[in-house]
C-alpha cells in the first residue's frame, strides 16, 4: 500500500516534467479546418467576434502558424510599428487587447500595395493572407495585406 | 457568432474540456478540505505556485511545471501536516506564506518581466482573464492526464480519505495509515492548485474549491451525496462560467467565480425555504 502514493507522486512528478516546450510549432503537419464564421467570406474573420476570442485567436496563429498558414484573414486593432536596431527595418504589427485591455498580442503585418503606413494607436482593418518568411535564420509570420482601412 | 461556431475552434473546445476536468478535480478535493478546515488552503498553495512560477521564468524554463508542480506539492505537504508541536500554527502559518510569497512573486515579476506588459502577465496569471483560452496542446494533454489521475486517486482512496477527513485520530486509532492519506490529500491539492490556476488564477483558486462543497452542504447531510453534489455544481458552474465569459468577453476566471457564487445563494435559499416549511 505504500508503494501507491508513491507512485503516484512518481507519475505526476514524471508527467510535469515531460511536456513539450511552449514555442512556435514549425511542422509539416497537415492544416486543421478552423474556419471561423460560415457566413463570412473570409477564413478567419475576427471583426464581428468579442475581444477575447479575437485576443486568444491571434495568439493562436502565433503559436501554431502552421494551422493557420495560407488562410485569408480579416482583423482589426491599432497600427503600432518598431524600428530594429539590428537591420534598421521597420517592422508594422496590427495589436489586438483582450476584454480587459490588461493582455494584448501583436501580429505583424506588410502592405502588398503601395499605400502608406498609418500613424501609430490608429485603429486599423486589415484584410489579407497568413503567410511566412525567412530572415536570417529565423521564420517569421506575417498578415500579407491586400487591404488596409483607418477605422 | 453563436456559442456552437465558437466551439468550433479548437482552442474554445480545449478551453471548455480543461475547465471541466479542473472543475471535476476541485469539486473532489473540496469537501475533505473545507471539512478538515483548510478552506483557505487553496489561497496559499496558488501563491506559492506564483512565486514558482516567476521564479520559473525568471529561470528562462521552458516548462514551468518543472519548478511550481515540486514546489507545491512540497508546501501542501508541510502546510497540511501543521501539527501542535509547531510554533507558528495551522491558519497563521498559512497566512505567512500567503502573503509572503504573492509579493515575493510581484517583485521577482518586476525585476526580472517576461515582456514589456507586467501588468498584463499579473492580470492573467492572477486573475486568470484568458489563460484558459491560451493553452497549448501539450498544457492540454498534460491537464487531461493529470485529471484523470487525481479522480482515480480519490475514487481508490475513497473509504480512507472519507475516514481521515472526519476523524483523523480514531482513523489511526483503527489502524488507518493517516499519514499516508493526507500526504495524498495534500498532493491532489497540488496538482489541483496547479492545474486550476490556468482557470481561475492564483487569487480565485479558493473559490473554486469552496463554493461548490459549501453550496451541496446545504442541501445535503451525507458524505457521498455531498460530494457527487459537489462534483455537478461545480462542473455546471465552470462550464456555465465559461460559456458566460466567452459570448459576453467578461474575464474567464472571475465569471466562474461569480456564478459558483450565485449557486451558493441560490442553494442557501433553498434551504432556508426548506427549513421554513419543515417547521
Amino acid at each position: 500500500m505504500r508503494k501507491a502514493p508513491a507512485a503516484l507522486a512518481a507519475i505526476i512528478l514524471l508527467l510535469g516534467s515531460c511536456s513539450q516546450p511552449q514555442e512556435a510549432q514549425v511542422t509539416d503537419k497537415p492544416k486543421m479546418m478552423v474556419k471561423i464564421n460560415n457566413d463570412t467570406k473570409y477564413d478567419i474573420d475576427l471583426k464581428d467576434m468579442n475581444a477575447n476570442i479575437v485576443y486568444a485567436t491571434v495568439y493562436q496563429m502565433t503559436q501554431q502558424p502552421q494551422t493557420y498558414m495560407g488562410m485569408t484573414v480579416r482583423i482589426d486593432g491599432l497600427y503600432s510599428e518598431e524600428k530594429s536596431d539590428v537591420n534598421d527595418n521597420t517592422y508594422h504589427y496590427c495589436i489586438i487587447p483582450d476584454a480587459a485591455a490588461c493582455c494584448q498580442q501583436g501580429i505583424e503585418f506588410i502592405l502588398n500595395n503601395s499605400s502608406e503606413y498609418p500613424a501609430v494607436d490608429t485603429q486599423i482593418e486589415l484584410i489579407g493572407t497568413f503567410r511566412s518568411y525567412q530572415e536570417g535564420p529565423y521564420e517569421y509570420y506575417y498578415i500579407d495585406t491586400t487591404e488596409m482601412t483607418q477605422l | 457568432m453563436t456559442l456552437f461556431d465558437y466551439l468550433q475552434q479548437p482552442f474554445v473546445f480545449n478551453a471548455v474540456l480543461v475547465g471541466i476536468l479542473i472543475a471535476l478535480c476541485s469539486g473532489l478535493l473540496g469537501v475533505p478540505l473545507v471539512l478538515k478546515r483548510f478552506s483557505f488552503i487553496g489561497d496559499g498553495l496558488s501563491h506559492i505556485a506564483f512565486f514558482a512560477a516567476t521564479i520559473a521564468t525568471t529561470l528562462r524554463l521552458t516548462q514551468e511545471l518543472y519548478i511550481v508542480l515540486p514546489a507545491t506539492v512540497i508546501s501542501a505537504v508541510l502546510l497540511l501536516r501543521t501539527s501542535s508541536s509547531t510554533k507558528v500554527k495551522g491558519d497563521a502559518s498559512l497566512a505567512m506564506i500567503s502573503v509572503g510569497t504573492l509579493a515575493g512573486g510581484y517583485v521577482v515579476m518586476n525585476m526580472f518581466p517576461k515582456g514589456g506588459n507586467v501588468s498584463a502577465d499579473v492580470c492573467s496569471t492572477l486573475f486568470g482573464s484568458t489563460s484558459i483560452l491560451t493553452l497549448s496542446e501539450s498544457d492540454v494533454i498534460l491537464s487531461v492526464v493529470l485529471s484523470i489521475v487525481v479522480v482515480i486517486a480519490f475514487v481508490f482512496f475513497y473509504n480512507k480519505i472519507f475516514a481521515v477527513t472526519f476523524d483523523d485520530v480514531f482513523a489511526r486509532g483503527t489502524g488507518v495509515k493517516a499519514n499516508l492519506y493526507n500526504l495524498i490529500i495534500a498532493t491532489i491539492t497540488a496538482v489541483v492548485i496547479t492545474l486550476a490556476m490556468n482557470l481561475v488564477g492564483s487569487l480565485l483558486i479558493t473559490a473554486l474549491i469552496i463554493f461548490p462543497a459549501l453550496s451541496s452542504m446545504r442541501v445535503f447531510k451525507c458524505f457521498k451525496s455531498v460530494t457527487i453534489c459537489t462534483v455537478i455544481v461545480s462542473v455546471l458552474g465552470a462550464f456555465a462560467g465559461l460559456v458566460i465569459s466567452i459570448m459576453l468577453a467578461t474575464p474567464v476566471g472571475s465569471t466562474i467565480v461569480v456564478v459558483d457564487a450565485g449557486i451558493f445563494f441560490i442553494f442557501l435559499i433553498f434551504s432556508l425555504l426548506r427549513k421554513k416549511v419543515k417547521t
